[in-house]
């Protein structure tokens, strides 16, 4: 059930980030004139020729089609796949799947302020999950211990939203601004550091879903 | 009502570092958060820059020499630093037998990111320094062949290693096995690396940052990779100018000053190019690099080819027709 909630609310949120026209162009037929036609501009540019408002128009919208295709679906499968692995877990954890729902609202909630790429979310989840599943694993003789700091599901998705920021986005906003967002707790910059450092080592610094262009 | 909250802050702060570190011993099987504490004797200091130092070091539980490099981090008011994140994610991405495999990366909080990588007892800088240089010519087929292949590698993980040079090609002396290493650091690191004017850095540099190109992609590497080709052969680096501008006007005189011709887009790229460099006919490659087959000079004109969208590719020069018996070298080596 909070698997689907969830996907709810990035079905949503998709459909408000791109407009219904847009949306349309997802679902051309004719895949190929788009493509002919990013060749041609490139062509142009390449010619030193001026280019014109349309084609830059077009340039655009070929960019957000082209990385719609090409890298979110294998990132959504990449974390689908994720999910069964964390579903188990949450089954035998009502706790922890509840303060889980609440840590991935909340990264959804953040990731709209500041237009973060979904990418940027789908990693943060992504982070979050194998971080509470491996943690959990570790604890698993002390089934207080999560029950007794509730906080540390909310920092973990903190830390995990601010380095998947670093990871994809080209401006990362400070600890205690990602933090504005509505929630009950806010948590020191140094605090934020040390749990960052603590989900690298644990995520054995495998923070890479789909391979993004390195330059 | 202050104080209590302060002390709560204090205490569940206390309570998570208590928490980090046991996570790290228990990830790490006794690793510690220290700089030098991480199962490792330190033998030597190989290398100081200003990223960090290289140090050579013994693993006490293998009694394995390994390599370990130490990232200064920077700007730690904000956690770890968005280029460390990208860089190290990278090299666990990265799977190749002709790549230097990463062992494992140690924290600390303080300061420090520690990268222990295998050791290799030999690089190509003195390979060809200490022996005038591999004059066989299977040899430089092979190391050819395994450079190429590395590269190739990472360009399909859309990965630029932009960084190649004779020293960062380790041998493993007895298989003759090359490694690729020394993947630097991007994002706000790479400009420092741009800029630099540090003698022979400029050497491997392709034209196109020579220009202050901002824009370039998996090319300017296939350029270093025939630099490293020609200097095999010859003993010497190709071009070895003192700076950028001087490393060009190298490049110029070897392969002739470009035109909107031989490279389109130059006059866009460098508008004053004729004003700052005299207009050279090309020397030729052949007039340089002696010694080396035909098939072999062709594939390095393809690498050396100065307008970066008709450079060969690294997957392309490995179908070449130089390589066509590399299988057979193999053989011989082994």
């Amino acid at each position: 059930m909070p698997l689907h909630h969830h996907l709810f609310l990035e079905e949503t949120k998709m459909a408000h980030r791109y407009p219904k026209p847009l949306l349309d162009t997802l679902y051309c037929l004719e895949d190929h004139i788009h493509w002919e036609e990013e060749e041609q501009v490139d062509y142009n540019e390449y010619s030193n020729t001026t280019t014109t408002n349309t084609n830059s128009s077009n340039v655009v919208l070929l960019e957000h089609d082209l990385f719609w295709d090409h890298e979110e679906l294998p990132s959504l499968l990449a974390k689908e796949h994720q999910n069964q692995l964390s579903n188990t877990l949450l089954q035998n954890n009502l706790v922890l799947a509840s303060s889980r729902e609440e840590a991935v609202e909340w990264i959804l909630k953040v990731n709209a302020r500041y237009s973060f790429s979904t990418l940027t979310a789908v990693l943060a989840v992504n982070y979050l999950d194998r971080f509470l599943f491996s943690f959990r694993f570790q604890n698993d003789n002390n089934d207080n211990n999560n029950n007794n700091n509730p906080w540390l599901t909310q920092l973990s998705a903190v830390a995990c939203l601010s380095l998947a920021a670093k990871f994809e986005e080209t401006h990362v906003p400070l600890f205690i601004d990602l933090q504005l967002e509505e929630s009950k707790y806010l948590f020191e910059a140094k605090t934020v550091k040390r749990m960052e450092i603590l989900v690298l080592s644990t995520l054995g610094w495998k923070m890479i879903l789909v391979t993004p262009l390195h330059s | 009502m202050w104080n209590e909250e302060s002390d709560w802050i204090g205490s569940f702060d206390s309570q998570l570092a208590r928490l980090a570190e046991c996570r790290m011993c228990s990830r790490d099987r006794g690793e510690r958060p220290d700089a030098t504490g991480m199962d490792l004797e330190v033998l030597e200091v190989a290398e100081e820059g200003s990223y960090g130092r290289v140090f050579r070091c013994l693993d006490i539980h293998t009694g394995a020499l390994v390599t370990m490099k130490q990232i200064t981090m920077v700007r730690l008011s904000q956690g770890v630093p968005a280029p460390i994140i990208r860089e190290v994610s990278l090299l666990k991405e990265l799977h190749h037998a002709n790549i230097v495999k990463l062992l494992r990366v140690g924290l600390t909080e303080n300061r420090y990111v520690n990268l222990v990588f295998e050791h290799l007892d030999y690089d190509l800088h003195h390979f060809i320094v200490n022996r005038g240089y591999p004059k066989d010519a299977l040899t430089v087929k092979s190391f050819m062949y395994q450079i190429l292949s590395a590269v190739a590698y990472c360009h399909s993980l859309k990965v630029l290693h932009r960084d190649l040079k004779p020293s960062n090609v380790l041998i493993d002396h007895s298989k003759r096995l090359i490694k690729l290493a020394d993947f630097r650091l991007a994002g706000e690191f790479a400009d420092d690396l741009l800029y630099t004017e540090k003698l022979g850095t400029s050497w491997y540099r392709a034209p196109e940052i020579l220009c202050d190109s901002r824009q370039y992609s998996t090319q300017i590497d296939l350029w270093s990779v025939g630099c490293i080709f020609a200097e095999m052969v010859i003993g010497q680096p190709l071009v070895q100018a003192i700076n950028c501008r001087d490393e060009l006007e190298g490049i110029f005189k070897l392969l002739g000053t470009p035109t909107e011709e031989t490279w389109p887009g130059i006059t866009k790229l460098m508008p004053n190019l004729h004003i700052y460099y005299p207009k050279f006919d090309a020397l030729g490659l052949e007039t340089f690099v002696t010694d080396l087959e035909p098939s072999g000079l062709n594939l390095l004109s393809m690498m050396l080819c100065l307008d970066p969208s008709r450079r060969i590719s690294a997957e392309a020069a490995l179908k070449h027709a130089y390589f066509i018996d590399v299988n057979y070298v193999s053989l011989l080596l082994l």
